[in-house]
């Protein structure tokens, strides 16, 4: 099971991410402090850790500095949005940088983007009869290679990893085509038809009035 | 053209014409002194041949006269006088040479100018010398001729000029009757005075000096004046154009300096040891530097201090909007527990409460800029009471002893405000505080008139460096710590703008760990009430940034 570590003096923010990396099926401690931080990660090893910038005791540059050391890649959480802060965080070593205020779906997909940099998660997804190679990118259901376009892929892609999860169609849109979500356009829908049709995934694959749609499990 | 070389090039021309007026003028004069001394030599000389001429034919007798030659008459006398004379000649009414000692005749014209007929014309001469002569010239020899010409174009000015004023000086012995005249006649490249008399025989006597050494004199003179002159400019000029350029080295040290200046180096300053303008200039040039440099310092600060405030502000702002969509999204999204839902729902409500705090608390600092003032006089212990109130319930919620204790006294000032500071420095009391802690509110009349309030805990305290810094708005000594307990990092700032608008002061005191003291000091109540009626013009004098409000440390 992979293990994040969230480094966070908020106490809202810290659970507020805690509570959703656990549903998504991570492990996950909490830090509030730099030096609290610096020493979960000389004692326990993990797989990602979670970043603020503005912490009490050590701030976050010098812990960053430490987990390099560990070999562990840190995503950042800054509050300021502000360019030299991320370009310093960048330089220092950090993987990517999230800023606050965040989207939940946005926090999720970072981290398994650096997860799959460095090769922690799982090259193959299986999820009921269906197995993704987020490598080479095809899909195969019961054994038969079923042949997705590219957003298709995405697409279920991000319905796996949010399972049992509801998706707005905006965060559907923003993750997978990106960009700003314009609210009209079928878009969205005529993908996720298209999509359930293909891996004849009507049961699971369920729309919820006025939001978006949800892949149930 | 640098300003050195330009005054070089106005000043060493003008230095040179300058002398050359001078020189010309003291050698001319010497000049003419000894001319007028050979002059009058000359006619000494001439009025002695005279007259020895006269006393040896009044010595003879008729018969003598007859049979004795004109030149065995001169010559004896001539012999006797000393004949450095030179030049001696005799002619009789019709200018018939009756006696010459040798062949030398030079041209002149004293005869037109002695001649009753020809004074008229001798008159023109003294106005026009240099033509007169050459027209003379002509009836002379060829070889006078050429001379007379090649005097006039060689020689200089200054020698015509002097001809020219002796021929006005002969002109005028003419008109006067005289029968004397003189001439200085330039021939084969030499100068002779040649003098004509007439005696009352009617014999003339002509007697020429060679005078070409005082010429001579004055044109060595002159050429050596010119080289001593042409030396001395030189060494001047150089000098003049030296000390210029040392000079100039400290503009162009100011000019780089200003260049230096002007690209950003705001760290560059001139040095110029010196007590002249240049000297003076630079000091100056220091002295707007040292000024600007403050300034932009000023500036600068209070750039950062904007900048720290936005982003402090935008932190504070952001960080419980994280937490509220962060939430709002987990629950709209996800299947959860009661239980989950419950806590999602609590931090919503937690950091909503958090944002409203924040949003009231700069709309009080804000209101404070705006806020119109009720001054009058506000009773110590209404004050302290309300402030007990209002504190209670937090107090006992941490297991606080508030300890107030005061002299009963008024305080000039606005009563809402006022209750805010005192809350605001209790509430600030109690963050810092540990479980339990004890917390005194004291308030002193002050001898010199004025009112203390100290607000003093045994909590946390802060580090001394820390100090200053905590009235900056956002800025939280342990912000973990006061998030917790609700703060927004503004209560300080608010305190010291409501300080400013009382014209108050304030002094902090803190050992970390140790507890902290805050000692507020406020003005004495007016004796009128005639501040009330003019809030706005004491605000202006605090905004003019006069002492009020300054913090003592």
């Amino acid at each position: 099971m992979i293990k994040i570590l969230i480094v966070e003096d908020d106490e809202a923010i810290a659970n507020l991410i805690r509570i959703n990396l656990v549903k998504s099926g991570y492990q996950c401690e909490i830090a509030s402090d730099g030096e609290e931080a610096a020493d979960a990660i000389a004692e326990r090893p993990f797989d990602l850790i979670l970043l603020d910038i503005m912490l009490p005791k050590l701030n976050g540059y010098e812990v960053l500095e430490y987990a390099k050391t560990v070999d562990v890649p840190v995503i950042f959480l800054t509050a300021m949005g502000e360019t030299a802060q991320k370009v310093k965080g960048l330089k220092l070593g950090a993987e990517d940088y999230i800023a606050k205020p965040f989207e939940i779906a946005e926090l999720l997909a970072r981290v398994e983007t650096v997860l799959r940099r460095y090769h922690k998660t799982e090259r193959k997804l299986r999820i009921l009869n269906i197995e993704i190679d987020t490598d080479s990118r095809t899909v195969t259901q019961d054994g038969r290679a079923v042949s997705l376009t590219a957003k298709e892929f995405d697409l279920l892609l991000l319905f796996v990893r949010n399972k049992n999860r509801a998706l707005y169609r905006e965060t559907i849109y923003e993750n997978v085509w990106g960009g700003e979500y314009s609210g009209t356009g079928r878009t969205v829908d005529l993908h996720v038809q298209r999509l359930k049709k293909k891996l004849g995934l009507e049961e699971h694959i369920t729309a919820i009035y006025k939001v978006g749609y949800r892949f149930a499990v | 053209m640098k300003l050195s070389w330009k005054i070089f090039f106005i000043t060493t021309p003008l230095f040179v014409l300058f002398l050359t007026v001078f020189g010309t003028w003291i050698v001319q004069e010497s000049f003419q002194s000894n001319l007028t001394r050979e002059i009058e030599s000359c006619l000494m000389e001439n009025e002695m041949f005279q007259t020895s001429y006269e006393l040896t034919l009044n010595g003879m007798s008729a018969g003598q006269r007859e049979r004795t030659s004109v030149r065995a008459m001169i010559e004896p006398f001539h012999r006797a006088m000393d004949s450095a004379l030179g030049c001696a000649r005799v002619y009789d009414g019709e200018r018939r040479v009756l006696y010459q000692d040798n062949e030398l005749t030079v041209p002149h014209r004293i005869w037109e100018a002695l001649e009753p007929s020809g004074s008229k014309e001798d008159g023109n001469t003294g106005e026009n010398g240099g033509d007169e002569s050459s027209r003379i010239a002509k009836g002379s020899s060829g070889d006078a001729q050429k001379e007379q010409a090649a005097a006039e174009n060689s020689e200089n000015a200054f020698s015509q000029a002097a001809e020219g004023n002796f021929a006005k000086e002969e002109a005028a012995a003419a008109d006067g009757g005289y029968n004397v005249g003189r001439q200085i006649v330039r021939q084969d490249g030499r100068y002779y005075i040649a003098v004509l008399s007439r005696s009352s025989s009617g014999v003339w006597f002509e007697t020429l000096r060679n005078v070409s050494s005082v010429f001579q004199d004055r044109d060595d003179i002159y050429g050596s004046y010119q080289a001593g002159m042409l030396l001395v400019a030189s060494f001047a000029g150089l000098f003049t154009l030296l000390a210029l350029l040392l000079v100039m080295r400290n503009t162009q040290k100011l000019s780089s300096a200003t260049r230096r200046f002007a690209m950003g180096r705001y760290d560059t300053r001139v040095w110029i040891r010196s007590d002249d303008e240049i000297g003076r200039l630079a000091d100056d040039f220091n002295w707007m530097a040292d000024v600007m440099n403050r300034q932009m310092e000023q500036l600068q600060d209070e750039v950062r201090r904007q900048e720290a405030f936005t982003s402090a502000f935008a932190h504070e702002l952001k960080t419980p909007l994280t937490s509220i969509i962060g939430y709002a999204e987990t629950m709209r999204s996800m299947d959860l527990t009661k239980e989950e839902s419950d806590m999602c729902a609590d931090y919503i409500y937690r950091q909503g409460k958090r944002l409203q705090s924040l949003s009231y608390k700069l709309l009080e600092m804000a209101m404070a800029d705006q806020y119109q003032m009720v001054y009058r006089n506000v009773s110590v212990k209404d004050l302290f009471e309300e402030a007990e109130r209002t504190m209670d319930a937090v107090f006992r919620e941490k297991h606080l002893t508030l300890i107030a204790e005061q002299d009963s006294g008024f305080i000039l000032g606005d009563r809402v405000l006022l209750s805010s500071l005192l809350f605001n420095l209790l509430d600030n009391a109690r963050k810092a505080s540990y479980d339990g802690g004890r917390i005194w509110l004291t308030g002193r009349t002050l001898t010199g008139g004025g009112y203390s309030i100290t607000v003093e805990d045994e909590g946390k305290g802060i580090p001394p460096e820390e100090l200053n810094r905590i009235t900056e708005a956002f800025y939280m000594v342990d912000k973990s710590r006061s998030r917790k307990e609700g703060g927004a990092g503004l209560g300080l700032a608010l305190c010291k703008k409501i300080l400013e608008l009382h014209q108050g002061s304030w002094q902090m005191m803190s050992e970390p760990g140790k507890g902290m003291r805050v000692t507020v000091l406020l003005g004495a109540p007016a004796a009128g009430e005639t501040a009330r009626r003019k809030p706005r013009r004491m605000r202006r004098r605090q905004d003019n940034g006069g002492g009020a409000g300054r913090l003592i440390w």
